[in-house]
């Protein structure tokens, strides 16, 4: 961890913050965007911007306060998944990574624009070979057509998500000079990242500075030949309703106030300063783009401002006589430096994001390795540029930077949400320094603009963002889900609170929650609860998990449930018992909740449970809620015994200690179980294992138990084979062990258990305690995804 | 030959932790105190080459590799994680603040390319240095 004096270790200051804000955003905005943008909005594509700058902004107050309250790498990634938990955090680490990826192919793709007019009119003369032309060639390599397959429509909350020609049109397989320039600039700023080439942080606060002088001069030239006829008239040629469709084009220059968050663990007093930097580089930046575009659109006629370099175009007209070549020298200068900036920026936060998800589990470890050589996360810098070169091949250029806006506005949306789900959640170590005006409003805006701005978006784009979405939340099911811990704030909220809220909501939440292995513990007696809390603890502890104790408490069949749950007579018990089970269980040093539910049917209520609460394994009493049942044995069907929501232990605790274990096993899935327990009781409280195994063959019976024990992990435990009656060698052995646990033989222990009909005579015989284990039938992973419903 | 005092071996990457701290440990056995080091380099303003906590968990590795190979050594070793924009400097500063009496290394191969993309790292070790620097033979 940082020391939080370290100042060494903590060098961004306000400035070098800013720089990095601005630096990132004003390479789009200026450069590569009004003339696209233009032939979008007319004129009004100066108020398209603002309206951008204003959705921008309110986005922004929401970073400052994450920002200011935890400075960690990752922004908005780790804010979201720290709240909503790791579903949505898949969503948000790959988004705000695409959505960089998509931003820096963009950014390429500018660089190239004025790479590629740079060199068109360069031509080298070298001795013996005459004049070169160093003009960036077009490579045509084929003109692919593809057969039209029609995908059938599909509506999905009447939004049409299918339903357009997937395949059936035909492009030409090759490269624009624009883009051979863009691959270019791609392997210069993917290689500058991947050796870690050594910046300084007045070179990025020069070339920033550098930029703002070089845009004033343009601006002051071009205002001087701003033509007041080109914008009389019809200001919007394209209509009013063009403007929103201009933001969306445009919000692509906006994302960069959200990169300083990436940052934040590195900077300065960030109390101070992020908000500053976050909120200061987006008013700058607006103010910056309105007044340049402004001037664009009177210096050239909106349609025909040029697609990939506006500013040459304008710069050759503003600056004339001996200094048009002066000018656009600089003004070129200028485009290559910003949008190199800009992608720079880009590469380098998203190796900060990959980190963050590795941090979490939500990507493998291999992905932020660190290079021996060059210090530098050097494979996710690889991956990135890797997608990035794909999108420079396949994207126009504004289809790049919509990609580009949807992805970071849909984690901008989240991030919204995130910041309202800490607010509500109390937690004392949520401090920020900075905090959004107007709560709640600013934050519910932010989303509500953030995704309506969606809509504006080309179709083609919309149905990305939607596959997106769907693509993250398979990664989540597939990967994530398996590996990484923290269920996020949102889901403790839930669980907590899951006695008030609905079961859907609680089981909803469960499913998709991290795969957390969780003992469930009924407790109904004050005499056995202990043990079983005891046990289950030991369990939990083994398989880093966490104990969910439940009270079940049981009403008469006339008592209606809700008035048992206000009732004080109900009550009493209640507390003291759950109270004692939480005590005990934090002194196993496990994570530990606890939950109180009313039911006519005890048992059917600890099956339900089980699966309300996710369970893996339920450790239950034996005199507990099986006999309470019994009397009403009629309701407890085979068929609800032999689908066993989850593992189960049966423990009938006789006052013995689990010092000695005596452990019968012939295989089986249920001695698997018995084995795990075994293992967490040797390991958590010392016990000695015993296993014992009755074959008529000694020799081969001695085989099987030593294969046995140690597939099972319990090859240091005694091990005795003997032949005979299996009852009769239980008995035996039985005599100097203090616990015996026994596997289920075959399914629906619990149905006879109830029943009364045991499945060994043995377990009356002998006067150990008896855990008995019975493993659930496997659950595929379509029923983990969807809960069991 | 043998060390004395407290020594200073600044280390760049497991394996450069490992081949370093073994060909050291045969010189260590009268030392008081090893302080083996990675220093983090800063932008001085600019964002760093990757996230600090990144970076910090690269130490921890880098010092293990170092700390398996040192398992036998009877001497003190302590760990330093420090942050500077100029890692031979960040390293005599460490010197004068703990009283070090020399700084051990192990040249790293190289060649000319690595050496004009992220500079030369021993150069300024053996030229600006105001305390005794160390240089052990490498034996892989």
């Amino acid at each position: 961890m940082t020391d939080p004096d370290d100042e060494l270790a903590k060098d961004l200051g306000l400035l070098s913050a800013l720089t990095i804000g601005i630096g990132t955003m004003i390479g789009a905005g200026i450069f590569i965007l009004p003339g696209v943008a233009a032939r979008e909005a007319g004129p009004l594509v100066v108020v398209s911007f603002v309206i951008g700058g204003g959705i921008a902004m309110i986005n922004a107050f929401a970073v400052a306060e994450l920002g200011t309250a935890m400075p960690k790498a990752g922004g908005a990634y780790y804010w979201i998944n720290r709240a909503l938990g790791p579903l949505f955090g898949s969503i948000a680490g790959l988004g705000d990574w695409m959505g960089l990826a998509f931003a820096s192919a963009f950014y390429c793709i500018g660089f190239g624009g004025y790479l590629s007019d740079l060199l068109e009119d360069v031509a080298v003369t070298i001795p013996a070979v005459g004049s070169v032309s160093l003009a960036l060639p077009s490579i045509e390599l084929a003109t692919v057509s593809l057969p039209s397959i029609t995908v059938p429509e599909v509506s999905i909350l009447g939004v049409e998500a299918l339903g357009f020609s997937l395949l059936g049109w035909s492009f030409t397989l090759g490269l624009t000079d624009v883009q051979v320039g863009a691959l270019i600039a791609a392997v210069i700023f993917v290689g500058i990242n991947y050796i870690g080439a050594k910046e300084t942080g007045s070179i990025q606060t020069v070339i920033v500075l550098l930029l703002l002088g070089i845009l004033t001069v343009f601006a002051v030239a071009g205002f001087l030949s701003f033509d007041y006829s080109l914008i009389e008239g019809d200001l919007a040629p394209e209509g009013a309703g063009a403007i929103l469709p201009g933001t969306a084009l445009v919000f692509v220059a906006f994302l960069g106030y959200a990169k300083i968050g990436t940052v934040a663990e590195e900077m300065k007093n960030p109390g101070r300063n992020l908000p500053l930097a976050v909120i200061g580089s987006v008013a700058i930046v607006t103010v910056i783009y309105a007044v340049l575009v402004g001037i664009m659109v009177g210096v050239v006629p909106w349609d025909e401002l040029d697609r990939f370099t506006p500013v040459s175009q304008v710069a050759e007209i503003a600056f004339f006589g001996p200094l048009a070549a002066v000018g656009l020298g600089l003004v070129t200068f200028a485009a290559l430096l910003a949008t190199a900036s800009s992608a720079n920026a880009s590469i380098l936060s998203s190796a900060r994001i990959n980190f963050a998800m590795g941090r979490d589990k939500i990507v493998g470890s291999w992905l932020n390795e660190i290079h021996p050589r060059f210090a530098t996360p050097y494979r996710s810098i690889a991956v990135t540029g890797a997608i990035i070169f794909l999108f420079i091949t396949l994207g126009t250029v504004e289809a790049l930077a919509q990609a580009a806006s949807v992805l970071h506005l849909i984690v901008y949306a989240l991030t919204n949400l995130a910041l309202i789900t800490f607010r509500q959640s109390n937690l004392p170590e949520y401090d920020p320094d900075f905090t959004v005006p107007l709560y709640p409003v600013t934050p519910i805006l932010g989303a509500a603009l953030s995704l309506g701005l969606i809509y504006f978006m080309e179709p083609q784009q919309i149905r990305l963002s939607i596959y997106f979405i769907i693509g993250a939340l398979l990664w989540y099911a597939v990967y994530a889900r398996r590996h990484t811990k923290d269920a996020g704030l949102l889901a403790e909220y839930v669980r907590e609170e899951s006695d008030e809220l609905p079961d859907a909501a609680v089981s909803a939440t469960e499913a998709v929650s991290p795969d957390e292995y969780r003992v469930m513990v009924p407790v109904s007696n004050p005499r056995t609860e202990r043990d079983l809390v005891e046990l289950g603890g030991a369990i939990a502890k083994a398989k880093d998990g966490k104990l969910v104790a439940v009270h079940v408490v049981t009403v008469p069949d006339q008592t209606p449930l809700h008035v048992a749950a206000e009732s004080e007579a109900f009550e009493d018990g209640d507390h003291r018992l759950l109270e004692s089970a939480r005590e005990h269980a934090e002194e196993t040093g496990v994570p530990v909740e606890t939950h109180t539910v009313f039911s006519h049917r005890t048992l059917e209520q600890v099956f339900d449970s089980a699966r309300k609460h996710e369970a893996d394994l339920v450790v239950m009493g034996w005199g507990d809620e099986g006999r309470l049942s019994t009397g009403r044995a009629g309701t407890v069907t085979d068929e609800l015994a032999q689908n066993l929501p989850c593992d189960f232990l049966v423990f009938d605790d006789r006052d013995r200690d689990a010092s000695r274990v005596l452990f019968p096993t012939a295989g089986g899935v249920h001695s698997e179980l018995g084995a795990e327990v075994a293992r967490a009781l040797r390991d958590t409280v010392g016990s000695e294992i015993r296993l014992l195994h009755v074959a008529d063959d000694p020799d081969e019976g001695e085989r099987f138990l030593e294969e046995w024990a140690a597939e099972n992990g319990l090859d240091d435990a005694e091990r005795v084979v003997v032949s005979g009656d299996v009852e009769e060698a239980i008995e035996t052995e039985a005599e100097d062990a203090s616990l015996l646990l026994i596997g289920a033989v075959g399914e629906g222990l619990l149905s006879r258990l109830v029943g009364g009909s045991l499945v060994y005579d043995v377990i009356n015989d002998v006067d150990t305690s008896v855990i008995i284990a019975e493993k659930a039938r496997n659950r595929s992973v379509l029923e983990r995804i969807f809960g069991d419903d | 030959m043998k060390l004395t005092g407290t020594v200073v071996i600044p280390l760049a990457s497991p394996d450069d932790a490992s081949t370093t701290a073994r060909a050291a440990a045969p010189y260590l056995g009268t030392a008081d105190k090893v302080v083996l080091t990675y220093v983090v380099e800063k932008g001085g303003g600019a964002p760093d080459k990757a996230s600090l906590e990144q970076m910090e968990g690269y130490a921890e590795k880098v010092f293990d590799a170092a700390r398996e190979e040192l398992a036998d050594a009877e001497t003190e070793v302590e760990t330093r994680v420090l942050y500077g924009t100029s890692i031979s400097k960040t390293v005599f500063d460490l010197c004068d603040e703990v009283g070090a009496s020399s700084v051990a290394l192990v040249p790293r191969e190289s060649n000319r390319l690595f050496k004009l993309l992220v500079g030369d790292r021993v150069r300024p070790f053996i030229e600006d240095n105001d305390i005794p620097v160390v240089v052990f033979p490498s034996d892989d």
